[in-house]
């Protein structure tokens, strides 16, 4: 049977400060910039020591990171790429997110997924979309795109077909539009 | 009679294991009335009993990220409502935030309390509609007809505010489009009250149900750590123990100001699910009632720019959709346009779970379980 009331773990809210404190003593020098953004936590980690600082954030009482809040990435064009993985503490009520710069030409970092099973799907949306590899991902096939498709999508130099060839209808500003606007 | 090999003999007599028995893998999909949208599972099949299972998506991928990346902040909203059709409301809200906590815009009181009445009657919907149609995946046609008649009079208390009944496109950035008409506080207030009161009848129809019980209980348990590991949220989490809601734990808008508890289960199976969908409807039917009483006067929208261009910077906003934690983390690089709004629905993350809840499941069962995930196909590809 099931109850209404009372949970059955019980969490304590770490103010973001406090928690982003506690992340630098446990991470070391692995994290670098440090930073408070709207109430969460954001730490910078080198492409080879991201395994090793997701695990420690997942595993390590004090920040029990135990909640995989999403993984993806932006495309900076020629200053490459940022990974981004945020995660949560349900023990904590904390948030925190990773950051991790990849190259622009053949960007590549290793999978996470050792430790979050649940980042497999990010994962290869992730790769279908900007080209990146997850080394030791253990199936990095297309997740949403069929398996012959040429390019990937969220890339800035990858074109919306539409858009290639008309602009869009309308105006998009009021400056633009005659008389001022709405 | 002809004569009958001597080993098949011994194996019809002894189960002995020498006849050969081999796996199927069976295609389920890409349509399925279940499925509430387009999705595919194949299962491999060893008798009747799932040795891998896995969901094949996409069917319904809209390339919502890179067209978001064309629209500028004004008209990202009307695409957004699009992802959950169920809930569209719901997702309009934490991108708005999202701008208004870049742009240091204040949403004034009334508008604040208008967003949370319009998200909680988008979420005793969305519910009523898993609510009826779970019974309906289980065989029970009787369940949807009384959702649909109590979801009727909430879809027009909507429908009287917006002009819509599911692309709402009603939140902006700083508030609301428009004020809420006369008369809309009497129908909502009618809508949840008759609900409170019919809720016991859907009580004793499901879960006093014999059948409905042997179907769910003790059916797709989900542990809690792996559902965790997952990113599972929303009512499915909340089901395996987890009293992690949105609305408590990172607060936005006004909820701070309403009591309310957060429905939590124990075992993790689809009878849970099922319970803390019925129980988070009573809360937002709360919900409502306490901020139609307490609707502060006021302007519906705050000062907003005519051009809303966002300053350099980005912001990870989250909220309490009813499937779960819907997010957007939204980078602004200073123009009129996001440079990137990564989404991230609940039920990607809820269905990513489903291979592990399927393996050793009865092929049956696997409808009891795709049923209670509570998805959005819409929400899964974006």
């Amino acid at each position: 049977m099931a109850v209404t009331q009372g949970s059955l773990r019980s969490s304590v809210r770490v103010e973001p400060e406090e928690f982003s404190r506690r992340a630098a003593a446990r991470l070391g020098e692995a994290a670098t910039e440090h930073q408070i953004l709207h109430g969460q936590a954001w730490i910078r980690v080198s492409a080879n020591r991201l395994v090793d600082v997701v695990s420690t954030l997942h595993s390590d009482p004090e920040l029990a990171c135990d909640y995989l809040t999403f993984l993806s990435a932006v495309d900076w064009q020629q200053d490459g790429f940022e990974l981004v993985v945020v995660l949560y503490s349900t023990v904590n009520e904390a948030t925190i997110g990773v950051k991790v710069r990849l190259a622009a030409e053949g960007p590549s970092v290793p999978s996470i997924t050792s430790v979050f099973g649940g980042a497999g799907w990010h994962e290869r949306e992730c790769a279908e979309m900007f080209g990146i590899h997850f080394e030791g991902h253990p199936n990095l096939k297309n997740l949403y795109l069929p398996d012959d498709f040429e390019g990937h999508p969220l890339r800035k130099d990858f074109r919306l077909a539409s858009r290639a060839f008309k602009p869009w209808p309308g105006a998009k500003d009021p400056d633009e539009a005659a008389g001022g606007g709405r | 009679m002809g004569v009958v090999p001597e080993d098949l003999t011994r194996a019809r007599l002894t189960g002995s294991g020498i006849l050969r028995t081999e796996e199927m893998v069976l295609n389920i999909g890409p349509q399925h009335p279940a499925t509430h949208g387009v999705l595919r599972v194949i299962v491999t099949l060893d008798g009747e009993k799932i040795v891998e299972g896995e969901p094949i998506i996409g069917y319904m991928h809209r390339g919502h990220e890179k067209l978001l990346e064309q629209r500028d902040f004004r008209q990202v909203t009307n695409l957004l409502s699009r992802m959950d059709w169920l809930s569209g409301i719901n997702n309009e809200i934490p991108a708005s935030i999202a701008v208004e906590k870049l742009m240091e815009i204040e949403v004034p009181r009334r508008a604040q309390y208008l967003r949370v009445i319009l998200a909680e009657i988008n979420r005793i919907t969305n519910h009523l509609m898993f609510v009826g149609s779970f019974g309906l995946e289980l065989g029970a046609t009787t369940p949807v007809m009384y959702a649909f008649r109590e979801r009727e009079l909430l879809q027009s208390a909507m429908e009287m505010v917006t002009g819509g009944r599911m692309h709402f496109g009603f939140i902006r950035p700083g508030g609301l489009k428009e004020d809420i008409p006369r008369g809309f506080v009497d129908l909502a207030l009618r809508g949840v009250r008759q609900l409170v009161k019919f809720i016991p009848d859907y009580e004793n129809l499901m879960m006093g149900n014999e059948i409905f019980k042997q179907r769910t209980v003790g059916v797709g348990v989900l542990p809690p750590d792996l559902a965790l590991n997952h990113g599972v949220s929303g009512p499915i989490l909340r089901a395996s123990g987890i009293p992690f809601d949105v609305r408590k734990a990172d607060p936005y808008l006004v909820y701070p100001e309403f009591d309310f508890d957060v429905p939590v289960g124990r075992s993790g199976d689809s009878f849970d699910r099922y319970f803390v969908l019925m129980e988070e409807m009573k809360q937002s039917a709360r919900i409502v009632e306490q901020a139609l009483e307490g609707l502060p006067e006021g302007s519906h929208i705050g000062a907003v720019p005519k051009k809303l261009t966002l300053p350099e910077g980005e912001i990870y906003s989250r909220a309490e959709n009813p499937l779960g934690e819907l997010g957007y983390y939204l980078v602004s690089n200073g123009e009129a346009k996001p440079y990137r709004l990564k989404v991230r629905t609940p039920s990607f993350s809820n269905i990513s779970v489903v291979p592990h809840m399927l393996r050793g499941a009865y092929v049956p069962d696997m409808i009891a379980i795709l049923g209670s995930m509570f998805f959005v196909v819409g929400d899964i590809d974006r």
